[in-house]
């Protein structure tokens, strides 16, 4: 269900260029924390470890219906 | 799922029975019960059924419901607690009280957004505190019950778990909106500041704050992902010309004041969901919001719990209700 970390929306999301509508708490705190991380050093590698900790994130709490959601609203149609 | 004032004897009844509790109130009280299955921190600000209370001699009591697995109670000093969110329940949430002023509160409110799998599972809490007299003269603390133990530095987990077919959901309830006003960011994390960007432009924060007429009781607001964060105002230090705040405010994060609220009660009731007390398991609100919206003896809906020194909803928040509710799935 949750597309691997070669989909670029997860760079688009933590990049800021893309802006789906999140509805869990938690998902909103580490979004916002990881773009952040992001502004302040767009490297390769804090983007590789951005999209594990999101990954991570999602994949943890995959039985939550408002994580569903989320991760539809993320990926779209690829999810 | 009970949340409501009981007195000690009721609370020493529970305890023998076996029943795993989180509890909130005066020390004094608190170090009167018996070894048991509960964590506890000191406050003696509640909203209770009837409204805002306070009171040294009632105890505020969160019973766990009955589709709980299991749960165990985790001690944590300044270092270890970075280990909070790993140690959670694989399925399930974390409670957690810290005391107010203490070394793990700071590292908390400046380092969880680093620790190990932050986020990655619920965690709901509060900052343990004192009566606002007491301000200075008595620590706030925490209580591991299973030992008795009373901890002044530190943070008490209860870490419970649910089955397969119920998930903890935690919500947060702000009055305060990101909007309109300056732009406000720091150079540096921390607790305090001198210096702040107001759109970009370099300036001595606590002259910004007089020359404005900024009323301290509006924090600044971030918005963190549509998630608004509130960061409260303490005092400005003339002599220092340095602003304190109640949880740190961190480089290159956004900040706005705070927009004035007409009425909190109003606004209250307005933006907590109905049909919440249904399901609710747990909910704290600070204390600023109980002394600025003079919530003595006025209701928030029917949410109920301790009036807290600070919020936690997976990391440290300020003037702010956070509540967490047990669903179906």
């Amino acid at each position: 269900m949750i597309p691997g970390p070669s989909n670029p929306n997860w760079e688009k999301v933590i990049a800021g260029e893309i802006k789906p509508n999140i509805e869990f708490l938690g998902t909103k705190i580490l979004l916002g924390r990881l773009i952040l991380q992001y502004q302040g050093n767009s490297s390769a590698g804090t983007i590789r470890n951005c999209i594990i900790e999101l990954k991570n994130f999602l994949e943890k709490n995959l039985n939550v219906p408002k994580v569903q959601a989320d991760i539809k609203s993320i990926f779209g149609g690829t999810a | 799922m009970t949340n409501k004032l009981f007195d000690k004897e009721q609370v020493i009844e529970m305890i023998n029975a076996g029943e795993s509790l989180i509890l909130a109130g005066d020390e004094n009280v608190l170090k009167e019960l018996p070894a048991g299955a509960w964590i506890a921190g000191t406050i003696p600000y509640f909203m209770d059924k009837e409204g805002g209370v306070s009171s040294c001699t009632s105890i505020f009591v969160t019973q766990l419901p009955k589709c709980v697995l299991g749960s165990s109670v985790k001690v944590y000093d300044t270092k270890s607690v970075e280990n909070i969110y790993r140690d959670g329940p694989e399925h399930g949430f974390g409670v957690v009280i810290i005391p107010a002023s203490s070394k793990t509160h700071s590292s908390f409110a400046l380092d969880s957004h680093k620790y190990e799998d932050f986020a990655s599972k619920p965690l709901i809490g509060w900052i343990s505190g004192v009566l606002l007299e007491d301000l200075g003269k008595i620590s706030p603390k925490v209580f591991d019950g299973t030992t008795k133990q009373i901890i002044e530095d530190g943070a008490v987990v209860l870490n419970v778990e649910l089955p397969d077919n119920k998930i903890a959901d935690i919500e947060i309830v702000n009055l305060f909106e990101h909007k309109d006003g300056d732009t406000i960011t720091f150079p540096k994390n921390g607790f305090n500041a001198k210096e702040a960007f107001i759109n970009g432009e370099k300036m001595n924060f606590a002259d910004y704050l007089s020359e404005n007429n900024i009323d301290l009781k509006l924090p600044l607001v971030a918005d963190m992902y549509g998630a608004m964060i509130n960061t409260s105002f303490q005092s400005i230090n003339e002599d220092e010309k340095q602003v304190d705040f109640y949880a740190p405010v961190f480089e290159g994060v956004n900040y706005k004041i705070a927009a004035q609220t007409e009425d909190y009660v109003k606004t209250f009731t307005k933006n907590i969901p109905d049909g919440v007390s249904e399901n609710l398991f747990f909910s704290c609100n600070c204390i600023l919001n109980y002394l600025y919206a003079e919530l003595e003896g006025k209701k928030t809906k029917d949410l109920t719990g301790p009036i807290t020194f600070g919020e936690i909803a997976y990391q440290l928040l300020n003037q702010t209700l956070a509540y967490v509710t047990i669903e179906d799935v």
